[in-house]
């Protein structure tokens, strides 16, 4: 087990190079300028010039990748135009939020996803299964940022339920942090009222986040439900006089979660493209929303940290999602 | 054996027909398929006539008329005007060109490049399959907005430039598609028969194999639509693609913020829009799964 | 009275191109503690007739249009769905063809008999033994107990360790007798075995034979065999019933039927039989068929 779990690591290094080299592509040959990107667009002939020595453009293709990687390596992601400051200390800050947006709102897709999905599959075909199938393709087709602006409208604005944006008010001290992430750190200092503050916060951007997920993993519940329904060994439970509740929720769940989980991990990491979105509206500071400060303002090395960084959690959640296959299916051995 | 590999490869006319019917069948009873498909049937009459049947045609390109600014909803505006005191209905209508024609260039170009790409990859195999195969790959990794941002980023604003982008990042799933389609079909055995007979490849590729992913491939482009159309808007919302007065329908949205809550009518619409087209797209083409492939589940 | 009997059954499959009449007024009435096999080839809806007691065809695309399942007295086919669940397992086992398919591959055995245990002692708490067992945790614990028993019953070697694997640890004919453990573990006292042994090697089949045959004897069980092989219900059933068609054409204990075979079908059937003298079957069979020819 511990050697598959090396050797599956290892196995990343292949693809994180084929990664950086992939962005090494798009930012050195497509027909744009990232030195003219880079120096921003007031900057001088001679300023051009100097940015193109320092950032080693003027040496051949082969050299420069060599120094992007050892840039990567070595901690040196470039610098923020707009911050001032390297993008990897800036990362630093903005990941956790992020993070803390996705655990939750993904929490929250697979809490309401995985059993909407399997109720939907006792009868496909029946009410409930057409009702959520068609909610399910209606929330797919919801733009996320317009579904976050309407959220925000009739509950921040109109009724005033919730906070507009951000993570936590100007007005009141955070809590130290520890994790990073504010509703734990809030709960490590023992402070209620900044966990109910945090939580708060966190309501409407997760909803706005959770939803097209949730569809999607309803879906994929309910496709191999219908495909574990139909097994001989659920004819034995039954057979057996088993509870219908049982049968469903214990015996049934656990064989089509094997089958979701790889491509539920999938579009977990495609989720993590809506975080752009959803953070630029809620103002949320994650490393969405950085990207997109990034992209107005022509700041091209943090895009590339977040993208190296997406890149990065989606192949770990999908390492995970393979592991965790092999432990709900028991025939599949380490090797 | 060339006659016997014809009546193998063309149906009799009949059976086409009972298929065609059985088609239409299943395709009208799947839920919501014929609302959707007239809803589809309307966009994409607006985007062929929008500017035309506009109430006001010169503020999809860009007239102003600030006396008439956050004008509510009425008779004379349906949707109300927008903070410069341009009819939103007409820029939706207007926005339905640019969206659709933007998201059509995405799906076609994607799915062709994709297409001649996976289909070499399975038909050839070895170190073509591998190559092509591996950056396939590794585009997957980057969700596709991510990665279209990032191409977007490089080449700067603009309505091609984030097409182009867009296009970058949609082959690769097309291609998986099509290699798997082609894996399967290349073994079976009229296709065998057929490079027995010593047709050359690019015959067997383009005349034997293609024409039968064909139906997946249709399937999958007209879901995929819905999603191209969210994207575009996504990156124009975020400030990537086309640029004001241009009136794409995420760039709307992404004007209007500013003005809620008190003027809901200019973010509303516009939103209201996406949503109905890809809501329309991706039923369409649930349907047409349904239709198209006896043996899938119904909903 | 009888312990099963099943009257004038009739059951309609609803299909695309209009409805199937799989079962055409089945009667069948079956004492406590007889073996009756029913046999008769794919299709004849014998499968069905298992089925229907247990209530477990599927309903839609199944339909039935009349007729009574009446098991000690109690009408199966007027019984609630909640009331009919509470009896799968504690009064009316089942065991299915293909060990390798029921099974769930993806908990140990253990996990799968002690759950059936538990829901059966639901019913049936006499199963944990004279003295009531209070709590969770101790009910699972007797659980865990009577399932080893049955697994060392049913003749799994070193039970105690084996409910802890996989079911695809175990051989074909391990996992039958697996499913057989988990039928009976509620000690019901009507077993139906669909084709319990065709999947099966030869040598397993009679093994499981004779395990059916072992329990049915100590347990005073009333046993239901489907099976296509007349050899099989020959070995073990006292009473046979022939199907064709969804029709029982003939019924009635197994030396009548042998030795004195009143239709046609059974009578191919048996002729199918391997016996001493069936090189001479087989010509004279060759013969008739020559005749129908010409």
């Amino acid at each position: 087990m511990l050697i598959y779990i090396l050797k599956r690591i290892i196995m990343i290094i292949p693809v994180l190079i084929g990664l950086s080299l992939l962005l090494f592509v798009i930012s050195r040959l497509l027909p744009g300028d990232p030195v003219g990107l880079a120096a921003g667009p007031r900057a001088t002939l001679e300023q051009i010039e100097a940015l193109r020595v320092e950032f080693g453009l003027d040496k051949s293709l082969p050299v420069q990748y060599f120094n992007y990687i050892a840039g990567l390596l070595s901690g040196d992601w470039g610098a923020s135009l707009i911050t001032r400051r390297p993008v990897l200390d800036d990362l630093r800050i903005y990941l956790p939020a992020t993070l803390e947006l996705v655990v939750f709102s993904m929490t929250l897709s697979v809490i309401i996803g995985v059993p909407l999905g399997i109720l939907s599959a006792v009868r496909p075909g029946g009410r409930l299964d057409v009702v959520v199938r068609i909610a399910s393709l209606a929330s797919l087709s919801m733009p996320r940022f317009f579904l976050g602006l309407m959220l925000q409208l009739f509950f921040a604005m109109l009724l005033a339920w919730f906070p507009l944006g951000g993570r936590f008010p100007f007005i009141v001290f955070p809590p130290p942090n520890v994790t990073g992430f504010m509703t734990i750190d809030s709960l490590v200092a023992g402070d209620i009222q900044a966990f109910g503050l945090s939580l708060k916060h966190l309501a409407l951007p997760s909803i706005a986040m959770a939803l097209s997920p949730m569809a999607t993993i309803l879906q994929l519940t309910r496709a191999s439900t219908i495909e574990t329904l139909n097994q001989d060994y659920v004819k034995t439970a039954r057979a057996m006089g088993l509870s219908q509740r049982l049968i469903l929720f214990k015996y049934v769940l656990k064989n089509s979660l094997s089958a979701t989980l790889t491509m539920t991990a999938l579009f977990v990491g495609w989720a993590l493209s809506g975080t752009v979105l959803v953070e630029t509206i809620f103002d949320w500071p994650g490393i969405g929303l950085y990207a997109t400060h990034s992209v107005i303002s022509q700041d091209f090395m943090p895009i590339l940290g977040v993208s190296i960084v997406i890149g990065l959690i989606f192949i770990i959640i999908n390492l995970i999602a393979d592991l965790l296959y092999g432990m709900l299916n028991p025939k599949v051995q380490y090797k | 054996m060339s006659a016997k590999l014809y009546a193998v490869t063309s149906a009799p006319n009949s059976i086409w027909r009972q298929n065609f019917k059985r088609a239409l069948y299943r395709f009208r009873t799947a839920p919501l398929a014929v609302p959707a498909l007239i809803v589809v049937m309307l966009l994409l009459f607006a985007a062929a006539f929008g500017p035309l049947v506009a109430p006001f045609e010169n503020d999809i390109y860009g007239a102003v008329d600030t006396g008439s600014r956050f004008m509510a909803p009425s008779l004379e505006h349906w949707f109300g005007t927008n903070d410069l005191g341009q009819d939103v209905l007409s820029l939706v209508l207007g926005g339905a060109r640019i969206t659709l024609v933007a998201a059509f260039i995405v799906v076609c170009m994607g799915a062709l490049i994709g297409t001649l790409l996976g289909a070499c990859a399975g038909y050839f195999g070895g170190f073509i399959d591998s190559i092509i195969m591996r950056s396939t790959d590794l585009m997957l990794i980057l969700p596709s907005l991510i990665l279209a941002m990032v191409i977007g980023a490089a080449l700067g604003a603009g309505l091609n430039n984030l097409i182009l982008a867009l296009v970058v990042s949609w082959w690769p799933s097309y291609c998986r598609l099509v290699r798997g389609e082609v894996l399967s079909k290349k073994e079976e055995l009229y296709i065998v028969a057929t490079r027995a007979l010593g047709a050359r490849d690019s015959r067997i590729i383009l005349k034997h194999i293609l024409p039968n992913v064909s139906q997946v491939l249709i399937v999958r482009m007209s879901m995929d639509i819905g999603n191209a159309i969210l994207m575009i808007a996504a990156l124009s919302f975020i400030g990537i693609g086309v640029k004001p007065p241009t009136p794409e329908w995420g760039l709307l949205l992404s004007l209007a913020r500013t003005n809620l809550p008190d003027v809901w009518w200019t973010a509303a619409f516009p939103g209201i829009a996406i949503f109905l087209a890809v809501f329309s797209f991706s039923i369409v083409g649930d349907a047409l799964r349904s239709a198209l492939d006896p043996k899938s589940t119904r909903f | 009275m009888a312990f099963l009997k099943i009257s004038d059954l009739n059951l309609f499959m609803d299909g695309f191109e209009g409805s199937n009449h799989v079962l055409r007024g089945i009667n069948l009435s079956i004492e406590q503690s007889e073996i009756w096999g029913i046999v008769g080839e794919t299709g004849s809806g014998k499968s069905m007739t298992a089925l229907s007691v247990c209530q477990l065809v599927p309903c839609p695309p199944g339909r039935f249009t009349n007729g009574s399942i009446l098991l000690e007295g109690q009408d199966l086919m007027a019984t609630s769905e909640a009331e009919m669940h509470k009896m799968r397992g504690s009064r009316i086992g089942m065991i299915f063809q293909d060990p390798t398919t029921y099974l769930n591959p993806a908990f140990r055995i253990g996990t799968q008999l002690i759950d059936v245990a538990l829901s059966a002692a639901r019913n049936n708490p006499s199963i944990f033994g004279e003295e009531q067992v209070r709590g969770y945790r101790n009910r699972r614990r007797m659980a865990k107990k009577i399932s080893i028993e049955m697994l060392d019953k049913v003749g799994i070697p070193d039970a105690a360790k084996r409910c802890h694997d996989y079911p695809h640890q175990f051989s074909g004919g391990q996992k039958q007798r697996i499913l057989i453990a988990m039928a009976l573990i509620g000690q019901p006292k009507l077993l139906i075995a669909d084709e319990p042994t065709t999947a099966l090697d030869v040598s397993v089949q009679a093994q499981v034979l004779s395990l059916i045959w072992s329990i049915k004897q100590e347990r005073d069980l009333t046993v239901l065999l489907i099976s296509h092989n007349l050899g099989v219900v020959a070995q073990l059933c006292s009473h046979v019933a022939v199907m064709l068609e969804g029709e029982i054409v003939e019924q009635g204990s197994i030396e009548e039927i042998f030795d004195n075979p009143a239709h046609e079908y059974t009578r191919r059937l048996l002729d199918a039989l391997p016996s001493g003298n069936r090189r001479e079957r087989l010509e004279t069979a060759a013969a008739e068929r020559l005749a129908s020819d010409a």
